[in-house]
């Protein structure tokens, strides 16, 4: 994490927010959000996805108000030193809480599906170690990584997604909200879960170059996952029914293995498809690292100097909480109980801030 | 730190590597199931199939078959297909002969049949048969016994469907008579009697009569969903393989078969048809076929809700090239009047197989194969919930009014 | 570090250090005391003695014009054009500016302005300058009665002439390479660029070597803050003998320790002009026929001169071929790896059947069987290179016939594996850079063990380290992975794809040159305009 003159640019924090957002979930959200809203999740999705995109305008709004400084420092100047570290430690206990989640249910992931009985322990620990790496580095390294990375993720979830609607049954779809109003609100929240990864912007916002138009760069990081969680939802309810993903753990998985080009050298998707989602989950990853470390160093006000021994002092807790709990089917309930604190942090405490924030600036102004 | 984070990543690597490669498995070490055959056992408890195909098998094969179990007694014979590598290669030299399947020399696998009451702790019993290890990605087919189908096929579905080796594309067949005895035909073009037999549904776009949607995806599919639906059965004689009509379940038990022309009704209905020929007497000729090559169907299904009282719509839009006459002695041009003609015919003879089929799987099979109430949960979801409990005893005699409708396109290449 | 440096090491340098600071102590304060004499005598024997009473020294004594003034040249005879001497400095003060000393009585201005025919020619007093002249192949001329001489232009070195490019072949390019003479190369140069601003710096490098060095530059386009970082890493460098253009930009750059190429070296003065062109400097050493361009990104690395000499779709569609290359290069034997061994439901059934026909009765496992075959493939190459070109031919019998055929016949190869290397071998060697290229080969290895332990897990998470590892590279400034991963999107153009010439309007940004307008609009030849 080495400071430098290295800007990023609009198109950057396009890409950053995206990949932050497409987070281990994409793994498995469809099934999370069926079992509430039945058929109709992906309006549950589509509307958590309407909700993330108005609170990450309030995160441009806060970010913008303070042009050099990230979160954790505006944080500490809006909220005082005392509700500021309060504030800062909830954000950084979840943000942990979130890292070594995401890294078990990934790990978790790639045992179902690529390594049978290689332990869970070593590929937490070696995929925390390469995440360490890259936050290291920095945030422009971290920028560039995700740049390169995009376009070939993109690729291959509109892929996925295209190549499965032929499989698709439209009938599966319907009724389109018969009676169901109810379920879909409740599915709303959880969905917005999916999009946590939006309150990156305000930790790089200060660390890009920032232009009028750039606000259509951000929000276009959080709509193109929006609308790819939304058409991936769509098409895995349209391939499956509602009932049987309700039975998959891992439905975007399994739904890479039922496409099959026969004939084709490529007949299998799956082997793309297989590196391609460890990289989607590696960015998000890394980027909640970035914060999470972020978070702890403005907290315990650390000299940048000793960065590295909090990045790297980090992978032992991420592997403990991770390694905390053994059964594969409770942890795959942790996220949920963890999301009332990032909705309580997303939806309350972020646009709370923008708001004082705005107050306080044109108090300021006018005196 | 630089020097250390070097060592730490050196180390991690190093020791990974050393300790590591836990799944590491040769390729040729693994064997690869291509087929899975599961007949009930034992095979004749009250002389019930008589004819089949298999005889009991000696007694010192069935030493090896036979397993200890925990509870219950054993169910099934499950019976797998491992290719053998050595003999395809291109410059083998001299077969090994004398493996367990007794077909010696040219043969190209090796098919392990065990009796157990549970897949898994069968699949495990069969490691001790074999210096392989058994591995199920490439897995093709599973082909059902209709005594295994009449039970249930949601009993012994599960094992592969929660096992993260198995694929959802995997083609379901159900035999009439044994099983087994399809996986030991030796297709003459294909090695493996598995791989052959998957490949043949992708004809189903040339012929009405096959039934397209036989993945294990789908049959989950419409188990968790509570539908009916058809499986393609499968017949052998010693060197060939055909799929021939199909079995029809309801919820989840093979309720009985359903003949070639039936099955060319239901894709119809299910709008799945993607290409066949109907053939129907010549209006004009004494002993005249003719015969139309169907290029496209379209159809639609609407539920009619009229007074309370449901019916559904179905309406057949098909569009052909007229392809062939036989024993017509004409060399007249076909005219428009006659072409007239031959499209109400046709018509009618889609509404007739349609029709006949609409009514057997109501009274007799009581299947809603054609999935009426997925459609009417979809389209009228408000009525749906009222009979959705007592949808068993609604369809067997809901009103089903068809129309098919029939344009000739092209007449070949001469007039 | 370097308190962590061997305790023996650094004694020893220090010893090293105390040795030679005496030494050069003793001989700077020599040559930087003294001046020249009016003593011609005097004067030559100093300078034989400094010069170690060489054998090719030569001098020459005579009396101008057939006056008593008596002069004498001095000049290291394998160095210089002595022919040149006689014609130029000789010939006219001894005969033909006879009449010139009608007063018996000359001055030195005179005989500097209108005696000698020599071309180039400087006044010079002090020994450290006439020395180094001398040891370029100058010409002293001294003269009795005055304290200063003339320092005469008179090198001519033996080289080989301008030849074909012999590691960088190009289709349709220039077919001229850079030789071991500096002039040459500037020339070179200089004839394809005719720009008033195109800047040549000339340094000397190297405490005894003294070789010349130039840095050569656009004025008005490279970024200011390259350039001095450039200037003072040159300073910077400390180093006793002569010093290879390989050395230099490993002593330049801030990652000596990168497996990538820091720097690009070339041979080709066309790759060097539009490197200057583009707000890059070069920087040419005497002696050596490889030219640094710095900065260096990877995608410059996969450019080859003839992308400029095709029409940009044809290519667009080479150049991403070799990144599919470099993919290969690096992954292919990884990923079979992975597959074979770990994940063989990924390939498609009727392929997975005959990969285990070939493979049965192969007694290694897949990663020592690639192993061993990468490891034969690299003694092949290098015997290939060492081997003289008249028994070459014996390497590539061995390398087909029994690598090839005898190994898979005799079942410890399977011919898959055959296959897999050979192709990768091949991708590897249409990377144009050859130092590139090295890179993938050497990164094969780690990919490989750690394809065997994670699988496609591991393969990723290569993937993920290696280009971490790159995005963080920079070179003299520059993000190593610019510009695909870039700020200024229209440097996309001449990325993984090739652009149209007419489109490409900017000079890549990523350089921050002073002036960023390649192309003005007027001047573009679109499709619609002839």
């Amino acid at each position: 994490m080495k400071t430098n003159t290295d800007r990023l640019n609009p198109i950057q924090a396009m890409t950053l927010t995206t990949t932050s957002i497409l987070s281990v979930e994409i793994l498995r959200s469809q099934q999370t959000i069926a079992q509430i809203a039945g058929q109709d999740a992906w309006i549950s999705i589509a509307l958590g996805g309407f909700l993330s995109l108005a609170s990450g305008m309030a995160c441009y709004l806060l970010a913008s108000l303070y042009p050099d400084k990230d979160f954790p420092e505006i944080n500490l100047d809006v909220a005082g030193k005392f509700i500021g570290r309060l504030l800062l430690l909830a954000f950084s206990v979840y943000m942990i809480l979130y890292v070594s989640l995401s890294l078990k249910i990934f790990a978790q992931a790639l045992k179902m599906f690529l390594l049978d009985r290689t332990p869970i322990q070593s590929l937490v620990l070696f995929m925390a170690i390469v995440a360490g790496y890259a936050v290291f580095k920095g945030l422009y390294t971290i920028g560039g990584v995700v740049d390169i990375i995009f376009p070939f993720v993109m690729i291959t979830i509109i892929a996925i997604i295209l190549l499965s609607i032929p499989k698709t049954n439209p009938i599966y779809l319907k009724p389109v909200m018969f009676d169901n109003t109810k379920d879909i609100l409740k599915g709303v929240l959880p969905s917005f879960q999916n999009f946590t990864g939006f309150s990156f912007i305000l930790y790089f916002f200060s660390h890009s170059d920032n232009t009028r138009s750039s606000i259509f760069w951000y929000m276009a990081g959080i709509l193109i996952p929006m609308v790819l969680y939304i058409s991936l939802t769509a098409v895995s309810i349209g391939v499956f029914g509602v009932k049987d993903l309700l039975t998959l753990i891992f439905p975007t998985l399994t739904l890479l293995k039922e496409i099959e080009f026969p004939g084709t050298f490529l007949e299998r998707l799956e082997a793309f498809g297989a590196v391609l989602w460890i990289v989607i989950v590696f960015a998000s990853v890394v980027s909640f690292y970035y914060m999470s470390t972020r978070n702890l160093v403005v907290l315990f006000s650390i000299k940048s100097k000793y960065l590295k021994y909090v990045v790297w002092g980090l992978i032992p807790v991420f592997y403990f909480i991770a390694m905390y709990q053994e059964s594969g089917i409770l942890v795959l309930e942790y996220p949920q109980r963890v999301s009332p604190l990032q909705t309580i942090l997303g939806l309350l405490v972020i646009p709370t801030l923008a708001i004082t924030a705005f107050f306080k600036k044109r108090k300021g102004r006018s005196q | 730190m630089k020097r250390k984070l070097l060592s730490i990543l050196i180390f991690f690597v190093i020791a990974s590597v050393l300790s590591g490669c836990w799944d590491r498995k040769e390729i040729e070490t693994r064997g690869f199931v291509l087929g899975i055959a599961i007949d009930k056992y034992p095979p004749t408890p009250q002389a019930e199939e008589k004819g089949a195909p298999g005889e009991t098998p000696p007694k010192e094969e069935e030493k090896l078959e036979e397993m200890e179990v925990h509870t219950g007694k054993d169910q099934y014979a499950m019976t797998v297909q491992i290719p053998i590598a050595k003999k395809t290669g291109v410059s083998s030299t001299g077969g090994s002969g004398g493996t367990s399947d007794g077909r010696g020399e040219g043969a190209n696998s090796w098919e392990i049949t065990q009796i157990g009451n549970s897949f898994m702790s069968m699949n495990r019993e069969m490691q001790s048969r074999t210096d392989l290890s058994l591995y199920y990605e490439h897995l093709q087919v599973i082909i059902l016994s209709d005594r295994i189908a009449r039970e249930g096929i949601e009993n012994v579905i599960d094992f592969f469907v929660r096992d993260p080796e198995m694929r959802r594309v995997v083609k379901v067949f159900i035999s009439e008579g044994q099983a087994k005895s399809i996986l030991d035909v030796t297709p003459k073009i294909q090695d493996y009697s598995s791989v052959y037999l998957n490949k043949i549904p992708m004809n189903a776009t040339k012929n009405s009569r096959m039934i397209s949607k036989t993945d294990l995806g789908e049959v989950i599919k419409s188990i968790h969903a509570g539908l009916d639906f058809v499986l393609p059965k499968v017949i052998a004689t010693v060197d060939e393989i055909k799929t021939s009509g199909g079995a029809a379940f309801k919820n989840g038990r093979m309720v009985g078969w359903v003949s070639e022309l039936e099955v060319e009704a239901i894709k119809f209905i299910q709008n799945d048809y993607s290409g066949g020929v109907i053939s129907i007497p010549s209006p004009e000729h004494e002993g005249g076929i003719v015969v139309m090559e169907v290029t496209s169907a379209q159809t639609k299904v609407k539920p009619v809700i009229q007074n309370n009282e449901l019916s559904f719509d179905i309406n057949i839009a098909v569009k052909g090239n007229y392809a062939e006459n036989i024993n017509m002695h004409t060399h007249a041009k076909l005219s428009q009047e006659l072409i007239n003609k031959l499209e109400k015919g046709y018509g009618k003879e889609i509404e007739r197989i349609c029709k006949q089929t609409v009514s057997k799987m109501q009274e007799e099979y009581g299947a809603d194969v054609f999935r009426f109430g997925q459609i009417l949960a979809a389209n009228e979801p408000a009525y749906w919930r009222k009979i959705e409990g007592k949808w068993d005893s609604v369809y067997p005699i809901v009103g089903v009014n068809i129309k098919a409708d029939v344009s000739i396109r092209l007449l070949g290449i001469v007039q | 570090m370097p308190e962590r440096g061997n305790i023996m090491a650094s004694i020893f340098r220090k010893l090293l250090n105390k040795k030679q600071s005496n030494a050069e102590n003793r001989d700077n304060a020599d040559i930087e005391k003294l001046q020249l004499s009016g003593n011609i005598q005097d004067n030559l024997n100093r300078l034989k003695n400094i010069m170690s009473n060489s054998g090719d020294i030569k001098t020459r004594e005579f009396n101008l014009a057939g006056s008593n003034m008596k002069a004498a040249v001095i000049f290291i005879g394998t160095l210089a054009n002595e022919d040149m001497i006689h014609q130029h400095i000789i010939r006219p003060l001894i005969m033909e500016s006879a009449i010139l000393f009608h007063k018996n009585q000359v001055n030195f201005e005179e005989i500097k302005n209108s005696m000698i025919s020599a071309g180039n020619l400087k006044e010079a007093a002090a020994f450290d300058d006439i020395v180094l002249g001398i040891m370029s192949g100058d010409t002293l001329l001294t003269i009795q009665g005055f304290a200063k001489g003339l320092l005469i232009e008179s090198k001519e070195y033996q080289g080989r002439t301008v030849g074909e490019p012999s590691l960088e072949p190009s289709v349709k390019g220039p077919q001229e390479a850079f030789v071991e003479i500096l002039k040459i190369n500037i020339g070179l140069i200089r004839r394809r660029f005719r720009d008033p601003n195109l800047c040549i710096d000339m340094h000397r490098i190297g405490r005894r070597a003294k070789a010349d060095l130039a840095i050569v530059f656009v004025k008005g386009i490279v970024d200011e803050n390259l350039l001095s970082n450039i200037k003072r890493k040159l300073d910077t460098i400390d180093i006793d003998g002569s010093a290879t253009t390989i050395q230099l930009g490993q002593m330049m750059t801030e990652r000596p320790n990168s497996v990538l190429p820091m720097y690009q070296t070339t041979e080709r003065p066309d790759k060097v002009v539009s490197a200057i062109s583009e707000g890059r400097v070069a920087i040419l050493l005497d002696g050596a026929p490889n030219t640094i361009i710095a900065p260096v990104t990877l995608p410059m690395l996969m450019q080859s001169p003839d992308d400029y000499f095709e029409g940009w779709f044809g290519a667009t569609i080479i150049r991403l071929s070799r990144y599919v290359a470099l993919f290969i290069s690096a992954l292919f034997p990884a990923l079979y790896i992975a597959i074979t061994s770990f994940h063989p439901g990924m390939l498609p059934s009727n392929l997975t059947l005959s990969i285990v026909r070939t493979r049965s009765g192969v007694p290694f496992p897949v990663i020592i069987e690639a192993l061993l075959m990468e490891f034969v493939l690299e003694l092949l190459l290098e015997a290939g290179i060492r081997l003289p070109r008249v028994v070459g031919q014996t390497v590539s019998i061995v390398g087909g016939l029994v690598i090839g055929q005898s190994a898979v016949q005799a079942g410890i190869v399977s011919p898959i594996m055959v296959i897999i290397i050979s192709v990768t071998a091949l991708s590897s060697f249409s990377i144009p850079s050859y130092s590139l290229g090295l890179v993938t080969r050497i990164a094969r290895v780690p990919f490989m063990i750690l394809a065997s332990a994670f699988g496609a897990f591991g393969v990723s998470m290569g993937l993920l380290i290696s280009l971490i590892y790159l995005v963080s590279l920079k070179s003299f400034g520059v993000s190593y992975m610019k510009p695909i991963s870039t700020d200024h999107p229209s440097d996309w153009k001449d990325s993984t794809i090739r652009a149209p010439l007419w489109s490409m309007k900017k000079r890549p940004q990523m350089l921050h040159p002073q002036d960023i307008i390649r192309l003005k609009r007027r001047n573009r030849s679109g499709p619609n305009e002839n």
